[in-house]
This record gives structure tokens, sequence and C-alpha cells, in this order.
């Protein structure tokens, strides 16, 4: 089974051209340099593609990669 | 009982006609509106011409009976709406053809020192030709579908726009509120599902699928919306017709502007399989298919953008 983080990293590089050396677990993505759209398309996909809510408003720029995916894997575990 | 036919010229009472704001003088009001009516006959006559090569002659082709024509962009919406209503016109026999204009002049509601939206929103005009036709011929127009929500209409608005701001109502309007305003996160993300949704419903209606879509049509907002609406449909990103590159956000004109440009380009043939989708102001947004009308096109000669 695919985890939340892999399944978020898919996500962000659909959407984003960070460098791949970059895209870390405990990179944030402010570090990312990840703008306030492309934070609500993340969010879009989320809902869309793994059928959690993670509001954009929640995605805040000293967030990291990390710490999104354990947000899913959270909410997952309360909607199941 | 006779009947007396009301007094013509009505008797206006005390107060009328109401007086005006005490800034600007006459004079600047004419100035400023016949500035503003030069700038959009210029557009419009533009679009024309740029239209004019696109749809010489015949027009894109709509069948009079079970088929309807559509175009279009809320602001951005109004062609789309503009387009089912020239449809209905013609299906009803009310009128033969219809030229139909999109035309949008942001530069006048936009303030140039608001950096979010002075970048993205540009002028712009398009103009296609209706008429009746056979739903076998390119050029047919399928299905459609409209949609609105007026809960969201302060999403995207000029305060003091159109009818909205009435000189009775107090006061003169603040320059933030005669200018455009948009809540672009918010925006984004209505955008992004009711184009999608708007999409689906068409395509359904239309009893085709994703595949059949040779070429998708959206409002050109921003490219991201774009991408993200293809996606979310399974159409490959290469089948999404995009200008807003070189045009920006041109409202009612940047799906017509958006055809002109691919047609242009030799991307759209005669025959193909077009899906539009818009979105806009109000909000409102909507959908159609039709087919790429054979059309005597000549390659664009000159672009003003690089």
């Amino acid at each position: 089974m695919t985890s939340a983080y892999e399944e978020l990293v898919g996500i962000l590089t659909r959407l984003h051209d960070a460098p791949a050396d970059l895209i870390r677990s405990e990179a944030t993505l402010g570090a990312l340099d990840v703008d306030s759209l492309t934070t609500v398309e993340i969010s879009i996909r989320i809902e869309r593609d793994l059928g959690v809510t993670v509001g954009d408003d929640e995605l805040q720029p000293d967030l990291t990669l990390g710490e999104i995916a354990a947000l899913i894997d959270a909410r997952r575990a309360t909607t199941v | 009982m006779s009947f007396s036919p009301p007094q013509y010229p009505p008797p206006y009472g005390p107060g009328y006609p109401p007086p005006r704001p005490a800034q600007g003088s006459p004079l600047k009001v004419v100035f400023v509106l016949v500035s503003v009516l030069l700038l959009v006959v210029a557009l419009v006559v533009n679009g024309l011409l740029f239209f004019g090569t696109l749809f010489a002659g015949d027009s894109c082709g709509t069948s009079a009976g079970t088929q309807r024509f559509c175009d279009g962009s809320g602001w951005e919406s109004v062609a789309m709406y503009g387009l089912a209503t020239a449809a209905g016109l013609i299906a009803s026999r009310v009128a033969a053809r219809v030229l139909l204009i999109g035309a949008d002049t942001y530069s006048t509601i936009v303030d140039p020192l608001d950096r979010a939206n002075a970048v993205v929103f540009g002028d712009g005009a398009g103009a296609v030709v209706l008429r009746a036709g056979h739903p076998d011929e390119p050029g047919a127009v399928g299905h459609f579908d409209l949609g609105s929500d007026g809960a969201h209409e302060d999403l995207i608005m000029v305060a003091a726009g159109g009818s909205r701001w009435p000189y009775a109502d107090g006061g003169e309007p603040t320059p933030a509120q005669r200018h455009f305003a948009m809540r672009g996160r918010e925006v984004y993300r209505h955008a992004v599902t009711r184009m999608a949704a708007s999409a689906r419903t068409t395509l359904q209606r239309g009893g085709r699928k994703t595949d059949d879509v040779d070429h998708f049509v959206p409002h050109q907002a921003n490219l991201r919306i774009l991408h993200s609406v293809a996606d979310d449909l399974g159409l490959p990103r290469e089948r999404c017709v995009a200008n807003v590159d070189s045009v920006g956000n041109t409202g009612a004109a940047s799906i017509p502007l958006a055809l002109a440009d691919a047609a242009a380009r030799g991307r759209i043939r005669p025959g193909d399989r077009l899906l539009l989708t818009a979105f806009g102001g109000g909000l409102t947004w909507g959908s159609c298919l039709l087919t790429w009308p054979s059309l005597a096109t000549h390659p664009q000669s000159e672009r003003t953008t690089p």
C-alpha cells in the first residue's frame, strides 16, 4: 500500500517543479517555494485523490511534507 | 368604463431629476464615457477582424432542431450564456443568423497598482456568427450545461459596478469599490470543481466520453486551473487549448480568442470534437460540445504579443 507521504509527493511533483532532491519528509512548503494557489491545488487534490479533507488554510508554509502526511493519516483514521 | 392612457411624459414629482454627485464636472464624465465607448468599439472591431478570418463567410454552424450553439467564457461566462440564448433564438426561428460578440475591458476596472489582478487580466474581444444547420455537419453544436450560484457573488465583483451602487444609496464609492476585486484562493477552488463538474455533465448529456474529446477549451483563467480540470477529467494536458500565457484572462473573449488562436495555428481542424467550459463571476459556469466548422482559415499574419 502506498503511504500517505508517497501519495503526497506524487501530488506535489505533478504540480510543482521543485528539484527531486529537495523533496524530503522534513522539507517545508515554504522551503519548496510552494505558493498560495498551489497550496489550494494540493488541498483540492488531497480531497479528490485521497478522499480526506485538508483545508488550504491548514497547509501553512512552515508545515513539513512529513507533517502533512501525518495529518492525512490522522484524518483517514477518523473517517474510516 | 373608458380607458384613459397614462399621461406622457409622466408627472415627475419633487426631487426629480435626482441630484448628481458633486465630484467631477459633466464634461469629464462625458469624456470618460466617450473614451470607454471608443475603446470598446475599437476592441470589438479588432475582435471582429480577428475572428473574421476564422469565421469568414459561413460561420460556425448550428442546427435549428435539437442542436444548439455555444461559446463562452462571468463576466467570463457571459458569452456562454449569450451563446445559449442565441442558439435558442435560432432554434425557435426568431432569428436566422446571430452575431454574438464577447468583449471585456478589464483595463477600465482593474486597479493598475493591484499586482495580483493587474498582471492577470487583459482586454479582448471575439465574435462568432451562428446560423441554422444540421446536427451532422461540422460546426454543429451539441449539448449544453449552464449553472450559477449567487451565494458567492462577492468572490468576484466590482462593489460599485453597474447598478449595484445607485447614487441614491449614499455617497460616492471609494476607488477600491470601483475596482475589480477577486478572492483568489476561494475562486480557484470553485473554478476547478465547477468547471470539472460542468464538463462531466455536458459529456454525459451528449452521451460522450472523455476520449471523444479532441480538444478541451476552457476559460483561460490560469494555466494551473486548466491543468487541474484536465487532470480531473482524465484528459491529457496536451488536449487542453491554452493561450493564457500570451493574452492573459480576457473574460468573455477568453474562449473565442483561444479558439481563434488554435485555429490559426492549425491545431484545430474541421470536424474535430471540442468541449468548451467557462467559469466566472456570479458565480456562473457553463459548458458545451461542438464540432469545429469547415471554414476558410488563414494563418495569423502577425501576433501583437511575443
